[in-house]
């Protein structure tokens, strides 16, 4: 009985101060890396396709000197599926912050001006995503705030009139293509000593029934992904 | 066997403390920033590097209580995106100098002139355009932070619609108010650019992204 207890004891001992260190050193840890990624379109289609473009990606490392990427195109397009104009991507972000050497950051900024896709399914006059991931001394968090539509119409219905938003995770049907997700948010990182955020403003899924012997549908494969202005950001 | 017993009861709630304060040490969303030891304001040049991205769209939030001076051309309206990353430094005379950064700067504007991009590339003190040095300085906000002014520069600039490509001065002003830098709604970060010959969008506080002071 006394070893029992002797076990159990150094055991919640040790477990305690492991606990309390690992809690104590990461709280007063320091921002070790920085992440960001944006692009204005990609599509992989039957109809056609294009590589995320224009990528732009902070360069690993970028943390403690600190770094901004960017790219534009005047213009892309992908046969049927696709075409968009004045696309830009930029990244930046780095580690430390004055008053805080813990801190960190990284933003990242995909816009697009005209998109039409699937030959007029889905338009709109402009779209902006805009993500930032933060860390400080009281915890790290990441937001979409600034990214929005600009006259988005999804298959003839209007759904932001001018500038606005959308509430994330979006999902709208499309009779024989598949679903579209709008303002699709993508959450990582444990919100104390990291986090992340994608966002991808435009995602289609194309999909194709899959039929059974009897010619019943019986589930649904997908056969194509579009996704307009997408960025990413992240620190721990 | 008691002193094991102790250690463990006094470990665990040490552990569960230390637990519970570093997931709940409340701070402001937008906490001021207590100014650094090497600081001795006036003309001295802190250094460090300032790192920032995100959207303003002016002229809905301006942050009138911080922008230096008027404006210095037609009002800038519209979106306007950017991202940028500047090393400061001192030019042997007390001044201050980018060292080397990079400015990246879009208007996305519904009416003339339209689109149009700004590029500002610095390497070993020199703009990449012209060769000149680039000034910057530093102030402080109302609200605590640090803003920093880079330029008059040279950017190359992009008017998409217009297709027009060319250079003209420039001037960025970024200030870091707190952490996060945005939030629903806009500020407490700002940012302003003002273009020779497309207009100044004034000092507005963002509407999405991040401005640092490093």
């Amino acid at each position: 009985m006394k070893r029992i207890h002797t076990q159990w004891a150094r055991r919640v001992a040790a477990l305690g101060l492991v606990v309390g260190l690992t809690a104590g050193l990461q709280a007063a840890g320091v921002a070790q890396s920085v992440s960001g990624r944006a692009y204005g379109a990609y599509a992989s289609t039957p109809l056609g396709s294009t590589a995320q473009a224009p990528l732009a990606v902070l360069p690993y490392g970028s943390g403690t000197d600190g770094n901004v990427a960017h790219a534009e195109s005047d213009g892309l397009s992908a046969g049927s599926a696709l075409s968009a104009d004045f696309l830009n991507s930029i990244t930046s972000g780095a580690t430390g912050r004055w008053g805080d050497a813990s801190a960190g950051g990284a933003q990242s900024v995909a816009s697009v001006g005209t998109v039409n896709i699937l030959s007029g399914l889905i338009t709109a006059t402009g779209v902006i995503a805009n993500v930032a991931s933060t860390r400080t001394a009281s915890g790290a968090v990441s937001d979409a705030n600034g990214s929005s539509f600009s006259n988005l119409v999804v298959a003839g219905t209007p759904v932001t009139s001018g500038e606005g938003t959308v509430a994330p995770n979006t999902r709208m049907n499309l009779p024989n293509v598949g679903y579209v997700v709008l303002n699709e948010q993508t959450l990582t990182g444990d919100g104390v000593t990291s986090s992340g955020i994608t966002v991808n403003m435009i995602h289609v899924v194309m999909q194709q029934p899959i039929l059974g012997l009897l010619g019943q549908v019986i589930g649904y494969q997908t056969v194509g992904n579009i996704i307009v202005g997408s960025a990413s950001s992240g620190v721990n | 066997m008691f002193k094991l017993r102790t250690l463990a009861v006094l470990a665990a709630p040490v552990g569960i403390a230390l637990v519970a304060w570093s997931c709940d040490r409340g701070t402001p969303a937008s906490p001021r920033i207590d100014r650094p030891n090497f600081w001795a304001g006036g003309e001295q040049c802190p250094g460090g590097k300032f790192t920032g991205g995100g959207r303003i769209d002016p002229p809905d939030h301006q942050d009138a209580e911080d922008q230096e001076d008027g404006p210095s051309g037609p009002q800038m309206s519209g979106k306007v995106t950017f991202g940028f990353n500047v090393h400061l430094g001192s030019d042997g005379n007390g001044g201050c100098v980018v060292e080397k950064g990079e400015i990246q700067v879009v208007h996305h504007q519904p009416l003339f002139p339209f689109q149009v991009t700004w590029h500002v590339s610095i390497h070993s003190g020199a703009n990449d355009i012209d060769g000149t040095a680039v000034p910057a300085r530093t102030y402080f906000s109302s609200r605590g932070g640090l803003c920093v002014v880079v330029g008059p520069t040279a950017a190359r600039t992009h008017a998409v619609t217009l297709q027009q490509e060319g250079t003209e001065q420039t001037r960025m002003t970024a200030c870091d108010n707190g952490e996060p830098g945005s939030s629903p709604g806009f500020g407490p970060d700002a940012f302003r650019w003002e273009s020779a010959n497309f207009g100044d969008t004034q000092l507005q506080f963002l509407t999405g992204g991040n401005i640092q002071a490093h």
